[in-house]
């Protein structure tokens, strides 16, 4: 079943087209992966979905909610992280979420958010004092006060070390068991590999694919093509991980 | 309530930043414990020779009030030693009045000339002095002409009151306070909201930005209230201050100057791209009309061409209108120049702001 769906959507700045005319759905309880180079329309298409930017044409359904007429209904639907999102100087974790909680006129329970993204023992800290995995968490800590139905998470992982992006992953992959719908953008393709259930990739405003990792692998590979190295068994992240373990390390 | 929570979270922000708690407190409470432990009142003496033949019933009165107030310190004289004095700096300034002072012809009162020989080096005391008595003169006016007052305008004796320069200090630093958290202090919080995506992460939630915006401002303005009567209080307490007017009416003024030079910091936070440009252009503002508006010293002292541009400048009206309802009885309809004129500033600060405000 969809829970999103965007039909010939279309976003121009003057005469630069950024998304063209694309049509996708996102099924209930996946975790849908946006991949595509810098100035691909990425961030536009998930801005427009989530209502932060004007729809010039085409339609997108939330959840049946048609996004162009009801954006603030969408927005009480929905959890964000932004791609640099940055809070308050002057109030803690626990202040934060409870601000949070206010915009959405929710009363929560800042601490039991906190345990879930293993920020217990931060609540009291600021923000700024955070490592980059410690405040990705909390980003997504914040997007999820409201307990949406949708996550959107924009490029979640860059910037982290191997160990804090895979303990992101797990992370990400223990919210789409609760039931939740996860839409994400990355740069990584061994994120969109090991985490997402189906990638869509963009390039100049289209979508080129949309599949499953394995079967894009399988299409590409019956096509005849071959890797000009030699396979190996591992590669450096391997010889990394090995090397320094799995182990997540907080600075 | 969850509106509570925003004004909540408003207050925690405004109070655990330190910088601007420095500016916006603590700043004016040390300017005012500086000038309120040295004896500026002493320095502000103004030397006043006066030539007074004495002739008349009015004069002999004239010379007794003069003694009496604390202004001046009055010597007598003939014309001519009190001029040489002036010439060697022994006196600020040197008032002959008429043989006939204050005896008009009834049929046809002509205005009398008193003439004004004062050291041009010394242009505070002479504005201070000549503010004050400006003020008797046009009292004992009345008193001689007997003139049926049109106005019931009450013209208290700021003279004997307005002496200590605490408290002329006072309700200056007071505007001041509320013209610093206008304009820099708005802009600056505004702006690094902008430039930090803040405002962006907001519109990613149900909230309205300017609700949000309206919890952030409406807390600081009334922080900043409680942050003047802090400065009165101790104003009062500790260095003495004279507050004669109605306090309520001080907390009228307040709001009123405080949402002309915050509509000015909106617009300021509309132009400015970052925090830096933003306390760039506030300092720009707010500087010149620090020492232009008479917050420290009288505007009287200043060159006149340059009193008659700055008079229009809305700390000026704020200052003025701040001092008459703090020093004297003077009610909001008494300094109702003050009151339009800051109205219209907040006009046009606002239409400014509308005009130049981004949410992006």
């Amino acid at each position: 079943m969809a829970i999103i769906e965007v039909k010939n959507l279309v976003k121009k700045y003057g005469k630069f087209t950024a998304v063209d005319g694309i049509s996708f759905e996102v099924k209930k309880g996946e975790i849908f992966g946006i991949l595509g180079p810098n100035g691909a329309g990425k961030t536009t298409t998930l801005e427009m979905i989530e209502g932060l930017r004007e729809i010039n044409s085409g339609e997108i359904l939330l959840d049946g909610i048609n996004v162009k007429d009801n954006p603030n209904d969408i927005k009480r639907l929905i959890g964000i992280q932004l791609q640099s999102s940055s809070f308050f100087d002057h109030l803690n974790l626990k202040e934060l979420l409870t601000l949070f909680g206010s915009f959405y006129n929710q009363k929560i329970n800042p601490m039991e958010i906190l345990a879930e993204v293993e920020l217990t023992d931060k609540a009291k800290s600021t923000v700024k004092s955070l490592s980059g995995g410690q405040k990705q968490r909390f980003s997504i800590a914040s997007a999820m006060v409201n307990d949406p139905i949708v996550l959107f998470l924009d490029e979640p992982t860059t910037g982290l070390d191997p160990q804090a992006r895979r303990h992101l992953w797990n992370f990400i992959r223990q919210i789409q068991k609760k039931g939740k719908t996860v839409v994400l953008t990355t740069h990584y393709m061994e994120e969109a590999e090991e985490l997402c259930d189906r990638i869509a990739i963009m390039d100049r405003g289209k979508i080129l694919t949309l599949d499953t990792p394995e079967n894009l692998i399988k299409n590409l590979l019956k096509t005849g093509f071959k890797k000009k190295k030699i396979i190996q068994e591992a590669n450096m992240e391997d010889v990394f991980l090995n090397l320094t373990g799995h182990g997540l390390r907080e600075e | 309530m969850q509106f509570g929570q925003m004004l909540l979270a408003a207050t925690k922000m405004f109070y655990r930043d330190k910088r601007m708690l420095f500016f916006s407190l603590f700043i004016p409470l040390v300017i005012m414990s500086i000038f309120g432990v040295m004896d500026f009142d002493k320095f502000g003496t103004v030397k006043l020779g006066l030539v007074n033949n004495q002739r008349t019933e009015i004069s002999k009165r004239f010379g007794q009030t003069l003694e009496k107030i604390k202004t001046f310190q009055v010597s007598q004289g003939t014309e001519e030693a009190e001029k040489k004095a002036l010439d060697k700096g022994d006196r600020d300034m040197v008032l002959v009045l008429p043989d006939n002072f204050g005896q008009f012809n009834p049929r046809n009162p002509q205005p009398q000339n008193l003439t004004l020989y004062y050291n041009q080096g010394r242009s505070d005391r002479v504005g201070a002095g000549t503010m004050v008595l400006e003020q008797i003169l046009s009292e004992s006016n009345f008193q001689i002409t007997k003139t049926p007052r049109l106005f019931n305008l009450e013209k208290k004796s700021v003279s004997s009151q307005i002496l200590s320069y605490i408290d002329f200090l006072v309700p200056g630093i007071a505007a001041m306070m509320i013209m610093q958290l206008g304009i820099i202090g708005v802009s600056a919080l505004i702006t690094s909201f902008k430039e930090e995506g803040i405002l962006k992460r907001l519109r990613a939630t149900p909230i309205q930005p300017s609700i949000f915006l309206f919890s952030q401002v409406f807390t600081r303005l009334i922080l900043l209230l409680a942050q003047v009567g802090v400065v009165l209080v101790i104003g009062i307490a500790v260095f003495k201050m004279h507050l004669i007017g109605n306090p309520l009416n001080l907390v009228v003024i307040s709001i009123l100057g405080g949402i002309g030079f915050l509509s000015i910091g909106f617009a300021i936070s509309g132009i400015a791209k970052t925090r830096d440009t933003a306390i760039t252009i506030a300092q720009l503002i707010q500087m010149p009309m620090m020492f232009l508006s008479g917050v420290f010293f009288p505007r009287e002292s200043m060159p006149e061409a340059l009193q008659k541009i700055t008079d229009y400048l809305p700390l000026s009206y704020l200052v003025h209108a701040m001092r008459e309802l703090a020093l004297t009885n003077a009610t909001l309809l008494t300094v109702q120049t003050d009151v339009v004129a800051l109205a219209i500033w907040a006009v046009i600060g606002f239409v400014l702001a509308v005009k130049f405000f981004r949410w992006e």
